[in-house]
């Protein structure tokens, strides 16, 4: 069933648009949890296969091997923190007016339709405001979390970068005395 | 002429202004500190 223009109460939809942008905010806010948990899991990973690797005493073969896998990774794990930086910090919110507000804002329309003696249209004047003001902060805070949300799937994507070299370096890590048979 | 001179310099009584509606606020995350929409 179409649902015309003039039936449509643009105030609720615009309130209910504002109120999902604040709830996805705060769902992209709870989803950082654990990226940021992975971030350090990762970044002692690799330090510890780092520090732990036997630079010295391995075949060359297998130092160039682990160095081309740990660069990489260390990499990915440093461009997936700044975006996870990027996915928090810098994003300024747009909020309704408090109650209070709204309400002292009504109370001098009726004083001032009052003072000028027309008839009293404040409540519609308020529904006009809240109305804008809705879909104004609505959208500004839209391209907010869809910044946000690109931010965080960026610093996923690296993640599985970190994850795939840093198997690689535990791998050679792991083989080290195979190649100290195989090499001598 | 003297007296529309007068008349030109009395104050016009000043209309009521319509008030002026409450703005949104922008407030940064990690930050508390509350800004106004236009200024």
């Amino acid at each position: 069933m179409l649902i015309s223009c003039q039936n449509m109460d643009f105030l609720t939809h615009n309130q209910k648009e504002y109120i999902r942008e604040l709830e996805r905010r705060n769902e992209l806010r709870r989803s950082l949890t654990l990226p940021i948990g992975l971030s350090i899991l990762f970044g002692g990973a690799i330090y510890s296969l780092m520090a732990g690797f036997s630079w010295s005493d391995e075949p060359v073969l297998a130092v160039y091997a682990f160095v081309t896998a740990s660069v990489p990774a260390s990499v990915f794990w440093a461009s997936a923190v700044l975006f996870l930086i990027k996915s928090h910090i810098g994003y300024e919110y747009a909020y309704m007016p408090t109650a209070k507000e709204l309400e002292e804002y009504k109370e001098k329309l009726v004083d001032f339709y009052k003072e000028i003696a027309q008839e009293d249209i404040s409540d519609q004047d308020v529904r006009d405001h809240l109305r804008k003001e809705y879909a104004d902060n609505a959208h500004h805070n839209c391209l907010n979390n869809n910044t946000k949300a690109a931010e965080l799937h960026k610093a996923n994507v690296r993640f599985v970068g970190v994850l795939l070299f840093l198997g690689l370096m535990s791998l050679i890590s792991i083989s080290q005395p195979f190649l100290e048979v195989f090499y001598g | 002429m003297a007296s529309d001179d007068n008349a030109q310099k009395k104050p016009e009584p000043k209309e009521p202004q319509k008030p002026k509606a409450p703005p949104s606020r922008y407030i940064k995350e990690n930050n508390d500190k509350r800004k106004k929409k236009n200024g």
